[in-house]
């Protein structure tokens, strides 16, 4: 597959919620195929500070246009966050292999921790347009305060059951969605159940505590700080637990998208 | 309009090629564009052994630049030869493959291997610890340096570059024994050692502590570096470091490098490089200058 690099025009980038934005980008017509899970590195200014492109995933696309939904953490989210519609960014992508879409759960979970909802939206559109009335589908929420939340009503338009978890208890559940995953295993008859689950590294520390208690594994969404994006510079290495040979793989070209059991979690910690 | 250059015996189609370490062997690149007009390609290094690399995090943003410390990961010699060599052979452009070791025979070994199956040309990377001699990299003391050069170079016939590393008083001491040993061309510079610290969580923010810096932030020690060589040393000179733009590149080669490299500036712009051969030939048609040889060491110092 060819990946593109080009510099297309913002359409809008508007606020969602606190410190939450979504951004809408031209797509050029020769954009290949976006698989859900896939990313693109944007390179924000035409100079070279900020140095790195950033790594951000697809929300939502069309023919015409493709979005990602991002937080401002830092420098370079923080210029993102101020540029206005008709300013151009430089986008390479699509990039990494996405989330497989598995046909034959009874109960598709989604766990987002915060802005890891981002990378959620599309795996979730494609399960349910393929799999619609023939499955259960939850969305798992958690955030650190209300003035946070974003995205989950376009979860809620797709069908899924809404469940939320703020840390300080403004909204929903009082604590971490780790508990609401806690809640779900012990309480209910799932059938056959696929998880896909995006968040901070705490909280996929915490599934792999909850999880394989009842014998579930997790397709996960992993970030890792990125130069190239597409495989050439192996800094992106992440560890697993693969026995002989080498241990680390790439996150931007063989992920991001891991089985939880490949990863070696101790290295983590 | 010429772009042609040479690298001692190595003809190139023009002077613009990709760092090692920064392109792969170019398999990912070629999604992106053609990269049989580079001037060349120059390979990750190759060790002996397979290497697996370094704890993450291997890789952060510093000011116009950024740190590494990838830790010369790669799949080792025999599986480079099946798996890599076959793919660079098939190439409409130069491959030059980095070679790296801790021991004298490490380098030999590997670089007869390569030149037994055809490759034509061969960068020494002089820049990681000689076991022999605990820490010191193998381009911070010219004895060893001119050692490690010559035992390759009576092995074989590949044209050998020998590349060194700017974490040293003086790089034309190193150049010249680079020289004596019998090196065709230098590749000038490998990163500068650095390093950053978190507050937040007051740990380094790379894995390995400590990395190498790259990026347009070096440009500068960099050009100095060929500058400082090209005037005291008579060797063909690879400049890398830095470079992201046809200017950045012909302050190397005004200063005296007669081919560059694109390193880091790969990760933001995959088509630097391209755009970097384009721009010099405008350069040439704008200032009605023949070849781009005429350029090399065009710089003249101030009284
Ligand atoms: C495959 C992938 C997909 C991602 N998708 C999204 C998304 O859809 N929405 C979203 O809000 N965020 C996403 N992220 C995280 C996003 O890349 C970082 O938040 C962003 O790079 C931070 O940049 P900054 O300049 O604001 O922060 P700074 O901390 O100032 O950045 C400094 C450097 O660290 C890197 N960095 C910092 N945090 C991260 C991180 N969590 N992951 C990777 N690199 C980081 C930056 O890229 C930059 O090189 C994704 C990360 C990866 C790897
Ligand atoms: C991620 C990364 C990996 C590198 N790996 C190697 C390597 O394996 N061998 C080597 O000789 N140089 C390696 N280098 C150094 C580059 O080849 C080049 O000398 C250096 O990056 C300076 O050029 P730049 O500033 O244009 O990046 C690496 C550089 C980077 C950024
Ligand atoms: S970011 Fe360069 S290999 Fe993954």
């Amino acid at each position: 597959m060819p990946i593109l690099q080009n510099s297309v025009r913002i359409v809008s980038n508007r606020r969602l919620a606190q410190d939450h934005y979504r951004l809408r980008l031209e797509r050029p017509r020769s954009f290949p195929e976006i698989e859900a899970g896939q990313f693109v590195q944007l390179r924000l200014e035409e100079g070279w500070d900020p140095f790195l492109p950033r790594p951000l995933c697809l929300y939502e696309h069309s023919r015409l246009w493709m979005d990602v939904v991002y937080q401002v953490v830092g420098r370079g989210t923080a210029i993102l966050s101020k540029k206005k519609a008709g300013a151009s960014v430089g986008v390479l992508g699509p990039l990494g292999l996405g989330f497989p879409i598995l046909l034959d759960g009874d109960t598709y979970v989604f766990v987002a921790g915060g802005v890891g909802i981002a990378s959620l939206y599309l795996a979730a559109k494609e399960l349910v347009r393929q799999v619609k009335g023939r499955a259960r589908f939850i969305l798992l929420f958690g955030l650190k305060s209300v003035g946070m939340l974003h995205c989950h009503q376009d979860f809620r338009e797709l069908g899924f059951e809404l469940r939320i978890a703020t840390d300080d208890g403004s909204y929903g559940k009082k604590g971490y969605v780790t508990g609401l995953v806690e809640q779900l295993f012990e309480k209910e008859q799932l059938g056959r159940v696929w998880v896909y689950a995006c968040g901070p590294r705490p909280m996929f520390l915490a599934l792999t505590g909850i999880l394989p208690r009842f014998g579930q594994d997790a397709y996960l969404s992993l970030d890792e700080h990125m130069a190239c994006g597409v495989g050439v510079c192996l800094g992106c290495a992440v560890k697993t637990v693969r026995g002989n040979g080498d241990p680390y793989r790439l996150v931007c070209k063989e992920g991001p998208v891991f089985k939880m059991s490949e990863i070696d979690w101790e290295s983590k910690k | 309009m010429d772009l042609s250059t040479s690298l001692g015996r190595l003809k190139l189609k023009n002077p613009v090629l990709v760092a090692s370490g920064t392109f792969g062997i170019g398999e990912e690149m070629r999604r992106i564009f053609n990269i049989d007009l580079l001037g060349g390609i120059i390979t990750k290094s190759v060790t002996l052994k397979a290497r697996f690399g370094n704890p993450p995090p291997r890789i952060c943003e510093t000011p116009s630049g950024m740190l590494n410390s990838i830790g010369l990961e790669n799949v080792g010699l025999e599986r480079f030869l099946k798996e890599k060599l076959p793919f660079l052979k098939k190439r409409k452009t130069v491959t030059i493959v980095n070679v790296a070791g801790h021991t004298l025979d490490e380098f030999v070994t590997v670089a007869r291997a390569l030149d037994r199956a055809g490759v034509r040309a061969l960068e020494l990377n002089l820049s990681c610890p000689n076991v022999g001699r605990e820490g010191l990299e193998w381009s911070q003391d010219p004895r060893r340096a001119a050692e490690v050069v010559r035992a390759v170079k009576r092995r074989v016939r590949a044209c050998v570059i020998a590349k060194l590393s700017p974490n040293v008083t003086d790089i034309t001491e190193i150049a010249r024994a680079a020289k004596d040993g019998g090196a065709d061309a230098v590749s000038l510079i490998n990163s500068l050692i650095g390093m950053a610290i978190d507050p937040v969580t007051r740990a380094p923010r790379l894995g390995a502590q400590t990395g190498g810096l790259t990026g347009p932030a070096i440009r500068p020690v960099a050009v100095r570096c060929v500058w400082e060589v090209a005037r005291s040393v008579r060797i063909p000179i690879l400049g890398m470091g830095g470079i992201a733009s046809a200017e950045d590149a012909l302050e190397f080669i005004l200063a005296g490098a007669s081919a560059v490299a694109i390193g880091s500036a790969n990760f933001v712009n995959p088509k630097a490089a391209l755009e970097v051969i384009q721009g010099l030939g405008n350069y040439l048609k704008r200032c009605q200058i023949r070849g781009i040889s005429d350029l090399v060491g065009g710089a003249q110092p101030h009284a």
